[in-house]
């Protein structure tokens, strides 16, 4: 692993304890991730409900602990650090910014938490502090006092952000940022979230399904299925030319196809299996059109691309 | 950029916009006030309590052809003074009212926030100390404590207060569980902020409305049973003044002398009605998904 990692998961794996049909099972939520970020690069997650992002975003914050592998930032498991300096170091964005704010407190005291929580500065300069981030996020300064319930969708993400700034972290992990707001909030949210990261030098990890905003942002992109990462790459590359069947039928279900034109192979249909039971060999298999006997019984290694890779036995050809 | 206003107030300024357009507040809430404020100045004006004076026993109140001025609501058996008595029952039952739900309500919430938000383990035993609790007759184990350790108010509240705090913890419990997973608790861990901040900054605030509603349910709980502790001369011992102990004194006078049963027994069924329409309308505001 190289040393400028931001941030590095090596083979993490979750289990979670599930009644599964009333008996006790075991949920393998991540099934061994290895992933690596350069510090102040964007990299995207993307892949359909369900298939662990949620759970690798909380393992990325250290909320929760790999049930074996191992999450590090800036050189150190993130478990080791003490939570008031791991909180300097990453900080989350959440989906839904009306369950992300304390209904109770003042947009004021929810950014000024975290340097609250860390002692840092007295009354005074933290109010400039909280100020100055708002300004930096887009906040009118009368809103200082004004509860959550008061404001609008938007402005509430960007109290989120202001939050998750104002604790210097050098890693902001984006879950979903976007996809509970409207859609003429969407961009402005982007690209506050793309000006500040230019600006401080962030690396930013989004999560997303939203494969417009991906493109945007991302400078790589992680497509994950059933807790595997399936396929990397560069952005253009990988929008370009998927290689993984699943990549392909995302991209295919999202991008509209050119009128008349349908897709040269069947759209994989059925539901996604359940977690607790998944398919033996590659878990994409049973919606796969390409499947063979090998993908039912023996899960595909990754193999390098130029700029990812790929875990398939029968990946598309890179185009030459 | 002009000043935008904000559309909607503050939710601590709503929740008291509803509560003043309420009718049970204000009944409830003026007669607790009012009973309170003859509780706390009442005895500066009124008679010794305990005086006896054997040559007016029994006097009626001044409503009565035989009643007087001097005794605006008559004497007891022991000549004492009635109108004095039931101000100075008005202070004991505040006194143990309020004081047993701080001390419940402390151990209540303190439990059900414990396994609400740590879960497992922590949750499965005090799960088993609220089921125990709820097995427990409330009067028969208070009495029998009583009587082995003595009577005392200090003794009464402390006693109340162990056995009335289940419902406040299974109220906590089940709100904190809600909150422990909720994005803002997971936000609040993500910058650092320790367990103890984390239950008393982020947790507590979002449920206070819940534990007041308990809390005058509580204290309504609590009044009955010092009356009803008191009335089986386990609870407030004479001469102290208690609205239970007096409904017991006269217990032999209920034919021919009613208003020395009635009179404390409206004075507690006006208390306790009043604190649960306060509570009505305290949960109609902060609450009204559990209106029933």
């Amino acid at each position: 692993m190289s040393a400028q990692a931001a941030l590095s998961i090596v083979g993490a794996t979750r289990d979670y304890a599930v009644a599964f049909h009333g008996e006790r099972r075991t949920l393998r939520a991540l099934r061994g991730i290895d992933l690596e970020v350069r510090q102040g690069e964007v990299v995207a997650i993307v892949g359909e409900s369900g298939c662990g992002k949620t759970t690798l975003s909380r393992l990325m914050l250290g909320i929760e602990a790999p049930s074996s592998g191992s999450v590090t930032v800036a050189g150190k498991p993130i478990a080791s650090y003490h939570r008031i300096v791991r909180a300097g170091l990453i900080q989350p964005v959440f989906q839904d910014p009306y369950s992300s704010l304390n209904p109770r407190q003042t947009l004021g005291s929810i950014i000024a938490a975290p340097l609250v929580v860390r002692g840092e500065g007295n009354a005074r300069s933290r109010q400039a502090a909280v100020a100055e981030m708002m300004q930096a996020v887009g906040l009118p300064p009368h809103l200082l006092n004004a509860y959550p319930s008061q404001i609008s969708g938007g402005q509430r993400q960007r109290v989120a952000i202001a939050r998750a700034l104002i604790a210097q972290p050098r890693i902001l992990i984006c879950d979903e940022p976007t996809s509970a707001l409207d859609v003429s909030v969407q961009s402005q949210i982007i690209n506050l979230i793309g000006t500040l990261q230019k600006k401080l030098g962030l690396t930013v990890l989004l999560i997303s399904h939203n494969l417009a905003v991906v493109y945007h942002m991302a400078e790589r992109v992680a497509v994950m299925y059933l807790g595997t990462l399936v396929e990397t790459g560069r952005t253009e590359e990988l929008f370009a030319r998927p290689r993984h069947p699943y990549t392909r039928s995302l991209l295919d279900a999202v991008l509209p196809p050119t009128p008349g034109r349908r897709p040269d192979w069947s759209e994989a249909i059925a539901e996604p299996p359940n977690p607790v039971d998944p398919p033996p060999g590659c878990p994409f298999n049973p919606r796969c059109p390409r499947a063979s006997d090998l993908c039912r019984t023996q899960m595909p290694e990754p193999t390098g691309t130029a700029g990812g890779m790929v875990r398939c036995h029968h990946p598309f050809e890179a185009a030459a | 950029m002009t000043a935008a206003t904000l559309t909607t107030m503050s939710p601590r300024r709503l929740a008291l916009h509803r509560l003043l357009r309420h009718g049970s507040f204000w009944f409830g809430g003026g007669a607790i006030l009012l009973i309170l404020l003859v509780a706390l100045v009442g005895p500066l004006f009124t008679l010794d309590p305990v005086a006896q004076n054997l040559g007016a026993r029994l006097v009626p109140p001044v409503w009565d052809v035989r009643g007087s001025w001097a005794h605006p609501l008559g004497t007891d058996q022991l000549g004492r003074d009635l109108l004095a008595r039931l101000v100075d029952g008005a202070r004991i039952s505040m006194f143990i009212g309020i004081a047993t739900v701080l001390v419940s309500g402390l151990i209540g919430t303190a439990m059900g926030m414990a396994a609400g938000y740590f879960g497992g383990r922590v949750d499965l035993v005090i799960n088993f100390l609220i089921t125990i609790r709820l097995t427990l007759p409330v009067v028969l184990v208070a009495l029998v404590v009583v009587a082995v350790v003595g009577s005392s108010l200090s003794v009464l509240v402390v006693v109340i207060g162990l056995l009335l705090w289940d419902r406040f913890a299974v109220v906590t419990r089940s709100a904190t569980q809600r909150l422990a997973h909720s994005d803002f608790v997971i936000a609040a861990r993500a910058i650092g902020s320790s367990t103890p901040r984390i239950l008393l900054v982020e947790i507590l605030p979002n449920i206070v409305g819940p534990l007041i509603v308990v809390a005058t349910v509580e204290v309504a709980h609590a009044v009955l049973l010092e009356a009803a502790l008191s009335f089986l001369g386990l609870g407030v011992k004479p001469p102290l003044a208690s609205w239970g102990l007096m409904v017991a004194e006269s217990k032999n006078q209920l034919l021919f002398r009613p208003w020395l049963i009635a009179i404390p027994g409206v004075a507690l069924v006006t208390l306790v009605l009043a604190i649960n329409l306060l509570g009505d309308a305290l949960r109609d505001v902060v609450a009204p998904e559990g209106r029933a």
